[in-house]
């Protein structure tokens, strides 16, 4: 009895869900005395409404089925939306990836025909002599070499 | 044993239900109802104490679970899952009530006292549950009732309140032990 009140008090006075679920499954649950103190189902099954004593739940039907009716159509046209909007957006992204691959995607071939005319060297000399030059355009780069030489007088070997 | 291979056979029928309902067919919903719809009733009655609320949110609560159908993890316990939705509707309504009585008051007390008649009452005049069962609170009231008149075990409890099976298993024993001790003082 002693050992009941301790822990009714010990339950009450300690408020944490765990601790106090400890409690019933160790001591609340088991002890007779304790027992005594709860209502049991059958009383409290009493007190509540059960299935079947309140009206019939049938007359709920039709009105549900026109709401659920009504539902599946709101679905399908969000479905269609749905689809309406997706194919909208798929098409608008194929449209803009298509701009971008033509204006300035890999596609897009970099010729080499007028690189003289974009890069033009009027003069150059090399230790104070006119030099030779040479550009090289190496093929699908965009790198431009400028060589230069020595321009080098041939004398005529003597005979 | 029987019990256990009971409630798998239910709970795969139900299964087989929602299938059907996912394919289109209404009929298998229609079943759904009738199978659950008086259970759910009764647990809003109870919760809500008013017959038009417990039929809207009954009505509300199908409605929700036809439109989620997809999204209910066929692993669990189908019955749980409209338990818990016909809770939460019941919880949606409770607070809506709440809400407008608090707005009422403030009203009455901001105004003219006598351009305010009573407060319009939102539940209904017969009472429906015993004035003992009021003084639960309503987390402790569904715990009570799905033990009591449904069977349910505290982790079931557990399964429809969102919360730990101690959770539930406290929420049904302070019930018990509440309704214990105003029992005998309506009877002293």
């Amino acid at each position: 009895m002693f050992k009941c009140k301790v822990i009714n008090f010990l339950f009450f006075s300690i408020p944490l869900k765990h601790w106090q679920d400890f409690l019933i499954r160790r001591h609340l649950q088991r002890c007779p005395l304790c027992q005594k103190k709860l209502a049991s189902a059958e009383e409290v099954r009493a007190m509540f409404v059960q299935e079947g004593e309140s009206e019939s739940i049938a007359s709920l039907w039709p009105a549900l089925r026109i709401k659920l009716g009504k539902e599946e159509r709101a679905k399908v046209s969000f479905r269609r939306r749905r689809l309406a909007w997706m194919m909208g957006a798929a098409g608008l992204i194929a449209v803009v990836a298509a701009f971008l691959w033509l204006s300035i995607g890999p596609g897009k071939v970099i010729s080499n025909e007028g690189a003289s005319e974009r890069f033009q060297i009027h003069y150059l000399k090399v230790g104070s002599m006119p030099a030779r030059t040479y550009l090289f355009k190496p093929y699908g780069s965009k790198m431009i070499f400028i060589w230069a030489e020595k321009e080098i007088s041939k004398e005529e070997p003597n005979d | 044993m029987a019990g256990v291979i009971e409630l798998k056979k239910t709970e795969m029928d139900d299964n087989l239900l929602v299938r059907g309902c996912l394919q289109g067919r209404k009929e298998e919903f229609k079943q759904i109802f009738e199978r659950y719809g008086g259970k759910l009733m009764a647990l809003a009655l109870n919760l809500l104490q008013n017959h038009e609320d417990a039929e809207d949110a009954c009505q509300e609560a199908f409605i929700r679970a036809y439109r989620n159908l997809e999204k209910f993890d066929s692993q669990k316990s189908f019955k749980n899952w409209l338990y818990a939705i016909v809770y939460n509707r019941c919880l949606d309504r409770l607070r809506q009530r709440r809400r407008f009585r608090d707005f009422y008051t403030k009203m009455k007390r901001e105004h003219a006292p006598s351009s305010f008649g009573p407060a319009p009452s939102l539940s209904s005049e017969q009472p429906l549950i015993k004035d003992v069962l009021k003084k639960l609170r309503p987390k402790e009231r569904i715990s009570l009732f799905l033990w009591a008149s449904e069977g349910f075990t505290s982790d079931e409890v557990a399964s429809v309140l969102k919360c730990s099976p101690s959770t539930a298993r406290v929420f049904i024993f302070k019930a018990r032990k509440k309704i214990k001790a105003l029992l005998e003082k309506e009877n002293v």
